[in-house]
């Protein structure tokens, strides 16, 4: 818990950098992420598990969230349907990360909500540049 | 042929009794030839030798008859004989009042006479009730009254009413003359019953029968000529003729038939008896009218008895005859509704219960008892008239059998039949309805199960492949920032392993995903996204997709389109992971400087794609092998893979109706190629069964 305040206090420090949520259940990935999008300007709010994602993003309304799909509690797909459902983060960008693969899994993360999705292994250079994408978009 | 001793003595004895029954006949005929022709002056030769003689020789013939085959009812041979032996003692008085010259009426010869009668017909009575069989014949009883009325009432118009009005006799010589037709009808009430009542159809009764006929005859023309006694030696030689038969009869073996044989009713069926009742009805007119034109007198009385008589007994009789056919009409029913029900039901107890409803029913329609006996149950009646085998898989499993008179059963002989076959057909089919239902539960069980077991095949492999995927994604990111030097520059001997084991990373991450789609080709859940597919355009994107990895080992990769093939049905991304297995392994096993070449061409109603390589090749007793799953051929030993790209390429392949094909020579190179059929083809939207080669 309390690696999930730090980012948010430096996000008051440093309120230009656009707040990213990343959610997954293995703490090497999630660190990952973390270092990846830190290094290239953004604030990374991290969760653990579907759950405390949920509650991050309904809490900070973060800019985008890259989640993953096979998490404990809540999984991937059933949050994007959720934070879609809610008014207040209906409108966020996600991006799935997906390690299953198949096209199945894919238009089901699709069809859930999401913006776009890479499967593991993916190229943390890769994903920056999804996420600029996006971000640079709006 | 085997014959038993037993046998042979029956035959024997049999042959002895023809010589018996023709010797009794032979000496019958001396007499009445005799007789016939011995002057009627000679009245002691006539009346004391040749007819006491043959009525000892009817006697005797029944004694000898009743000793030699034994009937099981003596009795009513015994009074017969007993009725012939009054005869005699009658005409020997007889006899010896005429060689007297004298003539008394009535006599002591007349109580001797009469008293034969009730002897004659209690031989009958006792015959009828022991072949009676199985219930009263109450029609064979009725009819035989008709006859019986019919016969009384010719009587007392043309016997009785003139003896009555014979102002000649004396009130008691009255009494004993009409005594006469009345014992002829008494033994012919009994007669008729037993001739209408049972099978008579056998030489002893047949004679015996013809023997009582000759005797009424007698007594007929007797009676007509009292006065006259004209026709004297006529109506005495045939009595004599009627004594002969009746009593020699008793010599042929069937005289056992008298008592023994079941009673069979008259075949004919009730519509003959129908006409024949209906003529009876229409004598009283006739004697009526017979009498008016004689000038004889009517006797009002006697036709109004015997009307009133006949029609009360017709009525009877097709009051009977319509409760039978109401009785048929209900079996016929009964019938139906045990069809029907049969066809409703299921289960073996079930059917058994059915068909024994059925023949209570059947028994309500007729005089007798119908029941089923199942194999191993225990049969109380020892001997039924009647059985039929109800049968399951060939094998008896019970049988229908019945206790009824002979009537009934003739009735009931098809009914019966149909009910046992009925029986068994529906346990035929109830028994392979149950067996199929049976497979088919099996069969859906295990259907079940195998699907249950690929659905696990297949979480598992899932779960498995995220599990692994999951660390590697850790270890190829950290390996991307590492390579990249954004936490300090590598040296060059850090550099060359960090890309060492990133390579290796990769070559983990493509098994994964091989053996992922391996598992899913196996499971039949690979699934396809069919779309119109430019396969020289997917082939050209491929070629420059690889072209890095090509660039790396110095191999040059072409692409020639001879010819442009229409836009095939394929799954895109699919056949690119074909198109990529061949170009991999084609690089793989090309020495640098090499050429890989992709080919697309239209060939007939196929689209070919080859690639080609001048690589090592493949041994030919090889070729055959490399589509099997994890195979490697000798000659890739020293190369990276996992033996599953070319089983998955060619698992793709099938699944689109194609084929890959492949031809290989030694350090000279190998192609391979991939048709695909044009023509549109009822493809699976996810993978079927795959042929598994090792």
């Amino acid at each position: 818990m309390t690696e999930t305040r730090q980012p948010i206090s430096s996000q008051k420090a440093d309120g230009a950098r656009p707040v990213v949520l990343a959610a997954d259940d293995d703490k090497d990935i999630l660190e990952l992420i973390t270092f990846r999008l830190e290094r290239s300007g953004y604030t990374v709010l991290q969760a653990h598990d579907g759950e405390e994602a949920l509650r991050l993003a309904q809490a900070a309304n973060p800019s985008l969230a890259v989640l993953d799909v096979m998490m404990p509690k809540i999984d991937g797909f059933e949050l994007t349907r959720r934070l879609r459902a809610d008014a207040a983060t209906s409108r966020m960008p996600i991006i799935l990360l997906t390690a299953r693969g198949q096209d199945a899994d894919v238009q089901q993360g699709f069809d859930a909500g999401a913006d776009d999705y890479l499967r593991k292994p993916f190229s943390p250079q890769e994903l920056r540049a999804r996420v600029q994408a996006i971000l640079g978009r709006r | 042929m085997a014959v038993s001793p037993q046998a042979i003595t029956q035959r024997s004895s049999d042959e002895r009794s023809g010589t018996l029954l023709q010797r009794g006949v032979a000496i019958g005929l001396v007499l009445y030839a005799g007789f016939v022709v011995t002057p009627a002056s000679w009245i002691v030769l006539r009346e004391l030798v040749i007819y006491p003689l043959a009525e000892v020789v009817a006697i005797t013939s029944v004694l000898v008859g009743v000793y030699r085959y034994r009937p099981s009812a003596p009795q009513a041979w015994l009074l017969i004989g007993g009725g012939l032996f009054l005869f005699l003692i009658a005409d020997v008085i007889w006899g010896v009042y005429k060689t007297l010259g004298l003539d008394p009426f009535p006599s002591l010869a007349d109580v001797f006479y009469l008293a034969a009668y009730p002897f004659f017909a209690a031989g009958l009575v006792v015959a009828t009730i022991r072949r009676r069989g199985y219930g009263v014949d109450v029609r064979a009883t009725i009819d035989a009254a008709i006859v019986t009325v019919i016969c009384g009432y010719i009587a007392w118009v043309g016997i009785v009413m003139p003896i009555v009005n014979d102002d000649m006799l004396t009130p008691f010589e009255r009494i004993v003359t009409i005594l006469y037709p009345a014992a002829d009808l008494l033994l012919l009430a009994v007669a008729a019953r037993f001739v209408i009542g049972s099978s008579w159809n056998m030489r002893a009764l047949r004679m015996f029968v013809a023997g009582v006929f000759l005797l009424f005859m007698g007594d007929v023309i007797f009676a007509r000529n009292s006065a006259g006694l004209q026709y004297e030696t006529l109506w005495d030689s045939m009595l004599l003729a009627g004594i002969l038969m009746m009593g020699v009869a008793a010599l042929d073996p069937s005289m056992r038939a008298l008592t023994e044989e079941p009673g069979d009713p008259w075949a004919r069926s009730d519509k003959v008896r129908r006409v024949l009742i209906a003529c009876a009805v229409m004598v009283p007119p006739l004697v009526l009218s017979w009498q008016q034109l004689r000038g004889r007198p009517l006797y009002f009385s006697a036709h109004l008895t015997a009307i009133v008589a006949l029609t009360l007994l017709v009525a009877a009789r097709f009051g009977l005859m319509a409760a039978g056919a109401e009785r048929s009409a209900a079996r016929e029913a009964t019938l139906s509704d045990y069809t029907a029900n049969l066809l409703a039901a299921a289960g073996r107890d079930r059917l058994f219960a059915i068909a024994r409803q059925a023949l209570t029913m059947l028994g309500k329609t007729a005089n007798g008892k119908a029941r089923l006996v199942l194999e191993g149950e225990h049969d109380t009646r020892r001997e039924m008239p009647f059985r039929t085998e109800v049968k399951l898989r060939g094998k008896e499993v019970g049988t229908i059998s019945v206790d009824a008179d002979p009537a009934t059963l003739r009735l009931w002989r098809e009914s019966l039949t149909t009910i046992a076959t009925q029986l068994s057909i529906a346990l035929e089919r109830d028994w392979l309805l149950a067996t199929e239902q049976e497979t088919a539960e099996r069969l859906t069980q295990q259907n079940a199960r195998l699907r249950e077991l690929d659905a696990m095949k297949d979480r598992f492999v899932s779960a498995v492949t995220h599990e692994l995927r999951t660390p590697l994604t850790s270890m190829m990111g950290y390996l991307e920032i590492l390579s990249a030097g954004e936490v300090g520059e590598l040296n060059g001997d850090q550099a060359r392993m960090v890309n060492i084991i990133d390579r290796n990373c990769r070559r983990l991450d493509e098994l994964i995903s091989e053996i992922l789609v391996t598992a899913q080709i196996d499971s039949g859940r690979l699934k396809y996204k069919f779309t119109q597919v430019d396969i020289a355009r997917l082939a050209s994107k491929q070629v420059e997709s690889i072209q890095a990895v090509a660039d790396k080992s110095d191999i040059r990769v072409e692409l020639i389109v001879e010819s442009q093939p229409p836009l095939l049905s394929a799954d895109e991304m699919r056949l690119g992971q074909v198109i990529d297995n061949l170009l991999s392994n084609a690089i793989k096993f090309t020495p640098a400087g090499g050429t890989v070449t992709v080919r697309v061409a239209h060939r007939g109603d196929t689209a070919s794609l080859e690639v080609s390589d001048t690589g090592v090749g493949i041994p030919a007793d090889e070729l055959d092998q490399i589509f099997g799953r994890f195979y490697r051929t000798t000659t890739a030993t020293a190369t990276p893979g996992t033996g599953l790209g070319l089983w998955i390429a060619q698992s793709i392949a099938k699944d689109h109706g194609g084929t890959i094909s492949v031809t290989s020579e030694l350090n000279v190179g190998t192609t391979f190629d991939v048709r695909l059929p044009l023509r549109a083809v009822d493809r699976p939207t996810t993978a079927q069964h795959h042929e598994v080669r090792t």
